[in-house]
């Protein structure tokens, strides 16, 4: 038969051996989790192949230009070029430390490899230190309120035993030995946080922050400014700059809803950030010419229209071009101001290349043509000739503005050739050349050599949007096929 | 049972305080991390080595101009202030290659050949151009963005990096400044 105890008697003090036994399963605990994460923090895990470490050293390297993207994530030309360092080295055989080191070296200030030890690791062990002090206190908490409410075991029991008090002193050692123990793997906890978290930047939360991607804001922008809401497309912009500075995209529209918000003059230095970051951002240089020709400044806004021939340039932006006729407006409007420029070289002055640029002059030229003054614009020609005749831009020019003049002359079309002939001779690569001597060959119906001009330009696959334009512009393509 | 409640603190507060303490005087006596003892490329260090085809097809190798001081423009053909900056390099290439006091070479930064040899048959310029796998340069000369030039002395030591368009007169000051501190 089995005796049970009386509800009503009072339970027996944990005997010598239960405390002894509890207290090795706690510090079993403590032992197998202290060994796990040291085990952790030394173990380098299976080995990796070179594809992962080039991820991982490109994870742990900030990209210099992006402010916040690791140069795993940004697709910037930078990002790029240490995407493909790191490989190279990676191949050589090199060791992580020595690539991050000589990336360190080169753009300093963008290792994000874990700071396991200095002052910085302190962000990432005393929040651990600090969970486990608070975990400490719980347990001493809990335990005092077993004790409360636990009958009166002591007092009933053992007031006459000379020994009261050694129960309480065994209760002391074992918190006393918990809390330490605790703590101990707290900080070991913290270092290795601190080993493999990564770095803390000064703008991160406690807990790490789960931060929307920058392409999905800079969609939602869109939608906002599409939505005519510019306030939220500003904040939107804002807040991808804080974590992209140089994002080119956030640039260019936060300069242009600036502009909208009558700040023109801030507008513009967003809009230069943004080329600096990203030179081959169409949109920065169609909002920039636009700001410049509003600025009364129309050469500045041809010049950024000009490097846009030689951009791959999106559908939306050249719509944007067409439907505000910004070329053409920038046309006419550098066309006057490069004649008020050229206005000495007109009244008989020489020209000096390094006060008026040969590209002005041309345009000047084209401009007074345009206006039903091509002696002027020859005079032109002809003082550039006196200048800078050995630069193939004039003679590419000059060649192009007499085939233009000459169309059903044929001696004019024969020396506009050879101007064109000249350039090419130097230099076969000449995309511009190449189309406009094509489209002479077409005059003088020398279908063959304008054919193998075309095909000479088509062979070069380069951006100019300009030529391609002019191609459909007159149709030689078709004539040609 | 509550006469105990301080001796109890005591036990949680002393250790944590102990191994906080102990951990501060770790952190506080310890050496800067690993990962901040780098040299960052600067003056007086070697330039890093370039060795690469032009466009031109020659080869090109930095330490062959040792004798005489080198400007590396690393640059864009669709950057406007590559573009005005470049008649002050070939303001500078002009006055002073021609005696072997100084060389340019530019480096371009994500661009094509084509482009490349476009933009020197319209802006000038007759000194090695380099376009072909030029990232490894890019990245060795810590170039972000264009235009930047580097300016390594007669040596081979970095003299100066200049970020941003430079001016011959700029470029000028920098190599004088290197000359008067060597001297002195």
């Amino acid at each position: 038969m089995i005796a049970r105890s009386s509800p009503s008697s009072p339970p027996s003090p944990p005997s010598r051996k239960a405390i002894s036994a509890r207290l090795l399963a706690w510090l079993g605990v403590f032992v197998i989790g202290g060994s796990a994460f040291l085990y952790g923090a030394i173990d380098q895990g299976p080995p990796r192949t070179d594809a992962d470490r080039v991820y991982a050293l490109a994870q742990n390297f900030g990209c210099p230009v992006c402010g916040g993207q690791s140069v795993a994530e940004s697709d910037s030309v930078v990002a790029r070029n240490i995407r493909q360092q790191i490989a190279r080295r990676v191949d050589e055989g090199r060791s992580d430390e020595v690539i991050i080191s000589e990336l360190e070296a080169a753009f300093p200030g963008n290792d994000y490899t874990p700071a396991a030890s200095g002052l910085s690791s302190l962000v990432w062990i005393l929040p651990v230190v600090a969970a486990a002090g608070a975990l400490s206190g719980l347990i001493v908490v809990f335990r005092r309120w077993r004790n409360e409410i636990a009958p009166e075991i002591a007092s009933h029991a053992t007031t006459s035993d000379p020994d009261a008090h050694a129960p309480s002193k065994r209760r002391s050692l074992r918190v006393a030995v918990g809390v330490i123990g605790i703590a101990l793997v707290a900080t070991l906890a913290g270092v290795v946080l601190a080993q493999f978290s990564g770095s803390r930047g000064s703008s991160d939360q406690i807990t790490g922050n789960i931060r929307e991607s920058v392409r999905s804001r800079l969609f939602d922008a869109r939608e906002a400014m599409g939505n005519q809401e510019l306030t939220l497309a500003i904040e939107i912009y804002d807040g991808v700059l804080v974590d992209e500075p140089s994002n080119a995209e956030a640039l260019t529209y936060r300069g242009w809803l600036t502009n909208l918000t009558g700040d023109p003059e801030l507008a513009r230095d967003y809009i230069a950030e943004a080329i600096a970051a990203d030179p081959s951002f169409p949109d920065a240089r169609v909002f920039g010419a636009s700001l410049a020709l509003a600025n009364g400044e129309p050469l500045v806004a041809y010049d950024e229209l000009a490097v846009l021939n030689l951009i791959a340039t999106p559908l939306p932006i050249a719509q944007l071009i067409e439907v505000q006729q910004l070329d053409l407006r920038v046309a006419e409007a550098a066309g006057a101001a490069a004649v008020a420029l050229v206005e000495p070289v007109l009244g008989g002055a020489a020209h000096e290349p390094l006060e008026i640029a040969v590209r002005y002059m041309v345009l000047a030229a084209e401009h007074l043509a345009a206006t039903e003054r091509l002696d002027e614009g020859l005079a032109l020609f002809e003082a550039l000739l006196v200048s800078s005749g050995d630069d193939p831009d004039v003679l590419v020019a000059l060649g192009w503005f007499l085939a233009r003049a000459s169309v059903g002359v044929e001696t004019g079309m024969t020396t506009a050739r050879g101007y064109l002939d000249a350039v090419i001779e130097s230099n076969p690569m000449r995309a511009d050349a190449l189309v406009y001597r094509a489209l002479v060959h077409l005059q003088l119906e020398d279908l063959e050599s304008a054919r193998a001009d075309l095909a000479a330009y088509d062979g070069l696959n380069v951006v100019r949007n300009d030529l391609d334009r002019l191609l459909t512009e007159t149709g030689l393509r078709e004539v040609l096929a | 049972m509550t006469a105990q409640t301080p001796r109890h603190a005591l036990w949680v507060v002393a250790p944590v305080a102990v191994v906080l303490a102990l951990l501060l005087l770790l952190l506080a006596t310890q050496e800067p991390g690993a990962n901040n003892a780098t040299v960052v490329i600067g003056k007086g260090e070697l330039a890093p080595p370039i060795v690469a085809t032009t466009v031109n097809g020659d080869e090109f190798d930095l330490d062959d101009q040792r004798g005489r001081f080198v400007v590396v423009n690393f640059f864009s053909t669709t950057c406007v202030p590559c573009i005005r900056e470049h008649p002050e390099l070939v303001s500078f290439h002009e006055a002073y290659a021609p005696s072997g006091f100084a060389e340019v070479v530019s480096v371009a930064f994500d661009d094509s050949a084509a482009n490349v040899a476009g933009f020197f048959e319209v802006n000038g310029g007759d000194w090695p151009v380099i376009a072909h796998d030029t990232g490894s340069i890019a990245v060795a000369y810590g170039v972000a963005l264009v235009p930047e030039s580097v300016i390594v002395a007669d040596n081979g030591e970095l003299v100066d990096k200049l970020i941003g368009g430079v001016t011959r007169s700029k470029i000028e000051s920098v190599i004088a400044t290197y000359i008067e501190e060597s001297a002195a």
